[in-house]
């Protein structure tokens, strides 16, 4: 998570003119348009590694992406280091308060909740967030669960856009199974990554799940 | 990177074996006219003939120079030398310190005074000569006496054969002529060993401190710092080897080269000129 003199960097509305809003603006104009073909509404944004920048594109783009009259979902299914609730509320979203557990997406995996029930307002215009949920002290198999693909299903249903934050590839296999069952997968290079076998196979990992590559995000900061 | 192997290597090395530096004290004369400097005792400690001698009589294993590289002699104002060996093990240290004071006290006092040069060799061998000498005029004569035994008990009679008359008196001549020869080389010789003994004395070398070894305080901080600096210079080797080796993507085209699909959005780094908003022109 890149952090900035004002906390996470989130492109609320004063900064929707700067050169980094253009960049996003540009990134939801290919997302929203398919690239080409058809526009996909359950987005994975993948990246091999931590400290990519995965989170903070999930949240700017779905924050200009709802600027520009979209409903939005950021869901987090990075079960094991949830961070999307904490970087709204570290941002000055008015999310709820970053140590706060708050039900979500494995609470809905497990039916123990609703898609409804775990959608709460981020206060950023046109965008919701499904946090990660509770009870994660055995996350594993939650999201290559086939319940899942019905999640998806629902959260397609809400929204124009649902962007979904995953764990790094490298480290666990849940990107690479959201990956087959959701509509595209864009997927971030921070500027400086020496692994470049590593991205590599991490590329081919996905292709091999017959995921629709929307294109990278490159991060040069 | 670099950081982390500096202080790794930091970190080993203070868990490292201890030197132990044992320092003998040693006085060496020199001559009051200065006339000997070429002599220096200090090169005379750290030469290659004291440390053979000292490997020899200890049976050590290192090599000549590196006993040489344990060696360190240091000068006061007056003819005191301190002989220090830097060393891991404590006993040793001694050996060795108090070994190289001794012999270097040997051969410093052996040089000084020139004793076992080939002077003192070509002067016995002359000796030999003289007294070879001596014996032989002497023996000729007996011999000559005994050939003719009137001829010494008629010497005043008008009797005599003046030719063996002549004959002993060049005898007797070469007789006393050996023997002052001699006697005048064992003088000079004599004078020779005097002069040798006086030169000895200015030439002496005792010790006067047996070592006693001792950790060295400074050695081990120093050796952490080289060790750290060495770590950090390793560390970036280390990067510098991986950059080249894996040079890092720094373009979106690269990316692009990489992964086999197309970059569709490049954003620029979060600084306050890239979030600010730009003026209306």
């Amino acid at each position: 998570m890149r952090l900035t003199k004002n906390g996470p960097l989130i492109l609320g509305p004063n900064r929707l003119e700067s050169r980094v809003a253009e960049a996003f603006r540009a990134l939801r104009v290919n997302v929203c348009t398919g690239n080409g073909e058809r526009a996909p509404t359950t987005v994975v944004v993948a990246s091999a590694q931590a400290g990519e920048g995965r989170t903070t594109t999930v949240v700017n783009l779905g924050s200009i992406a709802g600027q520009a009259g979209s409903d939005v979902i950021l869901v987090d299914a990075d079960l094991r280091k949830p961070s999307l609730h904490q970087v709204l509320h570290a941002a000055g979203a008015n999310v709820v308060p970053k140590n706060t557990t708050l039900r979500g997406l494995a609470d809905v995996i497990r039916e123990e909740a609703t898609i409804e029930e775990v959608t709460v307002p981020t206060g950023l215009p046109g965008v919701s967030l499904v946090p990660a949920g509770t009870g994660l002290d055995k996350p594993a198999g939650l999201i290559t669960s086939p319940r899942m693909g019905i999640v998806l299903r629902a959260l397609r249903e809400q929204a124009d856009l649902v962007l979904i934050d995953s764990p790094p590839c490298l480290e666990h296999v849940d990107a690479i199974e959201l990956a087959g069952q959701c509509d595209a997968v864009l997927y971030v290079v921070r500027a400086g990554s020496h692994d470049q076998a590593a991205q590599r196979l991490v590329q081919a990992q996905l292709t091999h799940t017959n995921a629709r590559m929307l294109g990278a995000v490159f991060n040069s900061g | 990177l670099p950081l982390v192997a500096a202080g790794s290597m930091a970190g080993l090395d203070r868990n490292a074996p201890h030197d132990y530096k044992a320092t003998a004290t040693v006085i060496a004369k020199n001559p009051p006219s200065g006339l000997e400097k070429t002599l220096n005792f200090a090169d005379i400690v750290t030469s290659n003939t004291v440390a053979l001698r000292v490997k020899k009589q200890l049976g050590l294993n290192d090599s000549v120079e590196q006993l040489v590289a344990k060696i360190q002699v240091s000068q006061g104002r007056s003819n005191l030398y301190g002989i220090t060996v830097t060393d891991s093990d404590p006993a040793r240290a001694t050996k060795i310190a108090n070994s190289v004071a001794k012999e270097s006290g040997l051969l410093y006092t052996q040089l000084g005074s020139g004793s076992g040069s080939t002077v003192l060799t070509e002067l016995d061998k002359q000796r030999a000569g003289y007294q070879q000498r001596y014996k032989d005029a002497a023996q000729e004569l007996s011999a000559f006496d005994a050939a003719h035994p009137g001829l010494l008990k008629d010497a005043d009679t008008k009797g005599v054969d003046p030719t063996l008359a002549t004959q002993r008196k060049q005898l007797v001549i070469n007789e006393q002529a050996a023997a002052a020869a001699y006697l005048k080389f064992e003088d000079q010789t004599a004078q020779a060993r005097i002069t040798s003994l006086a030169s000895q004395r200015d030439f002496e070398a005792f010790v006067v401190d047996e070592a006693v070894a001792r950790p060295d305080p400074t050695r081990p901080l120093l050796r952490i710092a080289y060790a750290g600096g060495l770590g950090f210079l390793l560390g970036l080797a280390i990067v510098f080897l991986v950059q080249l080796r894996r040079p890092p993507v720094r373009a979106a085209d690269q990316v692009e080269e990489m992964l086999g699909i197309p970059v569709i959005a490049t954003v620029p780094r979060a600084t306050r000129r890239t979030l600010k908003t730009p003026r209306a022109s």
